[in-house]
């Protein structure tokens, strides 16, 4: 079978479609084959590589823009006097999707910071070799409100330091953070179509079969348009009908703006909203296209605590600390083999499970000496755990360690617990100072 | 004018069937559909040089961008956090009550008014907060200082806390272990930035309430 799809897209110009203009085979042929083509690039169908993976390269989907930060902290940043020095208040490691290159960072202080000059509040960009990306000031966006844009970043993994000389801060409350792309639509409205949830009448739109998950289509071969073949209903309602398919697993809505969908719910009358195994729309869940396109996707960047931006502690090093910013300090275990450090419920999307993407990086500060790297950092969810052991940054100056736990098994489509785990090996720790757990983020990356 | 046809506009089966009217809305809708999904799909002007023949979406931009219909389904994920540390002091140095980092304590006297900053994803507003992102739930952990019950009020306030137009909801917290709640209320956000306020508050004076960590996510994918 030859079947019939383009290479890339073709289209009709506006005089071949006009009304009293005669309906040529070879306008039907291309928007077969054009409409064969997305659908092979939605799907990953018939070894298309070329597919929808919402980078924002040409021809590959539009950026997701997720944000990838909304923290609330409430905690003291006052620093005990004689305190030097500068300290990171926010040491986390971020993922950026796939194309993005640009970030905004806001801090919402109870105080006042100096914004000026080097040692003023400073957004830093590394990446995982120590480079720096971006070194941008904070802007006063109002009081108490402090934003900062960096671009020229690369997608991937990166650490991020929100830091300034501690002499410059004069005594506040780190209200929380948020960060994300800054993409707004201005104000304008759409086209939006209406969906009444009351509204029964079934729609007129018909798709080529009601497949019990993803989505049905039809293929066409090449014979079906050779010369002496009749231009008739088959080939006309059945790619509209791929259309009408298309354009409901892609909007998310009823074709046509009618109020039923056509691509209904799975027959057995699960809703994809429970069951992502059962998914009727474009959601990146291989829950029917075994080689649908997966997209990266940020879950959270957590902050747990200050440290110094060389990666020294930012308090004494004793237990308890009596110095420094001692009420916003990254946490350090005590024992070998410490209960989770932190536990929090959240939800997760309905990515496929069966080969986990979701990921983690857990930023560490810690001593010079490398006994850092006998600790192991971890991910728990209720779905099994992953781990990875700490190793150092080069570059940083043995101040900062990075874990980068892998395939973390997870629940789809739902809210679970999470937990950050550590381990050390050997019988006890050796130093107090040994490691502190600065942050640490969750993503997916295929 | 854009040099490729574009519409959203479907057929129904009588309309591309066999004998039916030759009318050019059938091979326009059948050619013009296909820049239409290509441009939605691909987020790129079905032909280089030319502007997009489609409407840009939430982001300013071209495309589906998976924040709700009509540009896709939306994916299901908490979008704001206050992470806490397991409570037990003996393992952990952090600072906080005991060892631990909590979100924050109320009672009857001490109301606990959590500010959130927030950049609500944006989203295509539709009537009666039916978009996806424009419902986001709250999830706490919380705990009480004794083996007892308490009733929390929660609010869900945008820009203020005296939002008048705030959703709440009281709900019941039992004993000392750490548990999930998930009350019957959510934050109404707005497209892009804002600051949202959790405010919750005790009917007990005798009992702390710890709220040890919490989230918030909408729960539905396309519209509620």
């Amino acid at each position: 079978m030859a079947r019939l799809k383009n290479t890339a897209f073709s289209g009709a110009a506006m005089h071949e479609v006009e009304p009293g203009v005669a309906s040529l085979r070879r306008v039907l042929k291309e928007a077969i084959e054009d409409t064969a083509l997305i659908y092979d690039k939605v799907t990953g169908e018939n070894s298309e590589t070329n597919t929808i993976i919402h980078d924002g390269t040409a021809g590959r989907g539009c950026l997701l823009g997720i944000p990838m930060a909304s923290q609330s902290i409430g905690r003291s940043l006052e620093v005990t006097t004689g305190t030097t020095g500068t300290i990171a208040i926010v040491p986390v490691p971020v993922f950026l999707a796939a194309g993005e290159t640009a970030a905004v960072v806001e801090v919402f202080l109870d105080g006042e910071v100096n914004l000026l000059g080097s040692t003023g509040m400073r957004l830093v960009f590394r990446d995982t070799s120590w480079n720096i990306d971006a070194d941008v000031g904070f802007d006063r966006a109002a009081p108490g409100h402090y934003a900062a844009a960096a671009t020229g970043l690369t997608a991937g993994l990166n650490l991020m330091f929100v830091q300034y000389d501690v002499t410059e801060f004069r005594g506040g409350v780190f209200v929380g953070w948020r960060m994300h792309h800054a993409r707004l639509r201005s104000d304008g409205g759409g086209d939006a179509r209406r969906n009444s949830a009351s509204d029964s009448t079934p729609n007129p739109y018909a798709i080529t079969r009601t497949a019990s998950v993803g989505m049905a289509h039809t293929d066409f071969d090449a014979s079906l348009l050779a010369d002496g073949y009749p231009y008739h209903g088959y080939l006309t309602a059945l790619l509209n009908r791929n259309q009408n398919a298309l354009d409901e697993y892609g909007s998310g809505w009823p074709v046509g703006g009618n109020a039923t969908y056509t691509q209904a719910d799975n027959s057995a009358g699960v809703a994809d909203d429970v069951n992502p195994g059962v998914s009727q729309f474009f959601a990146h869940t291989r829950s029917y296209f075994s080689s649908e396109p997966l997209v990266d996707f940020p879950v959270c960047v957590v902050a747990m605590g200050s440290c110094g931006s060389d990666g020294a502690f930012s308090v004494n090093v004793a237990e308890p600390p009596t110095t420094g910013m001692t009420g916003w300090y990254a946490p350090w275990p005590l024992v070998i083999t410490p209960s989770s450090a932190t536990r929090v419920r959240f939800t997760l999307p309905d990515f496929p499970t069966g080969t986990s993407n979701l990921k983690a990086a857990i930023l560490c500060c810690g001593n010079v000496s490398g006994d850092a790297e006998d600790w192991t950092g971890g991910v728990t969810t209720t779905a099994g755990s992953a781990t990875d052991a700490f190793s150092a940054i080069t570059g940083s100056s043995d101040g900062f360690y990075l874990s980068e736990p892998t395939a973390i098994p997870f629940t789809a489509d739902a809210e679970q617990t999470i937990e950050i785990t550590f381990s050390r090996s050997g019988a006890s720790k050796a130093k107090v100072d040994e490691i502190a757990l600065c942050g640490f983020c969750l993503y997916f990356e295929p | 004018m854009p040099s490729k046809i574009a519409t959203s506009k479907p057929l129904t089966d009588a309309q591309a069937r066999s004998q039916a009217e030759g009318s050019a809305r059938v091979i326009m809708s059948l050619a013009g559909r296909t820049r239409h999904l290509w441009e939605m799909y691909t987020g790129t002007s079905a032909v280089s040089g030319e502007e997009p023949a489609t409407a840009p979406n939430p982001q300013g931009l071209i495309g589906y961008d998976l924040s709700g219909p009509p540009w896709g389904s939306a994916p299901l994920h908490s979008t704001a956090y206050q992470v806490g540390m397991t409570p037990v002091a003996s393992d952990w140095q952090a600072p906080g009550n005991a060892g631990q980092l909590v979100a924050g304590t109320l009672d009857l006297n001490n109301p606990l008014v959590i500010p959130i900053p927030y950049w609500c994803r944006p989203y295509e507003v539709l009537p009666n907060h039916e978009s996806a992102y424009s419902r986001q739930y709250p999830t706490l952990r919380m705990y009480l200082s004794s083996a007892t019950t308490a009733d929390v009020t929660v609010r869900c306030c945008i820009d203020s806390r005296a939002d008048p137009e705030a959703l709440s909801d009281t709900f019941t917290v039992t004993g000392t272990t750490e548990t999930t709640y998930t009350p019957a209320c959510h934050f109404r956000p707005r497209p892009g930035p804002q600051m949202l306020f959790l405010d919750l508050s005790s009917d007990d004076a005798s009992v702390t309430v710890t709220v040890a960590s919490w989230s918030i996510a909408h729960r539905a994918k396309r519209t509620y």
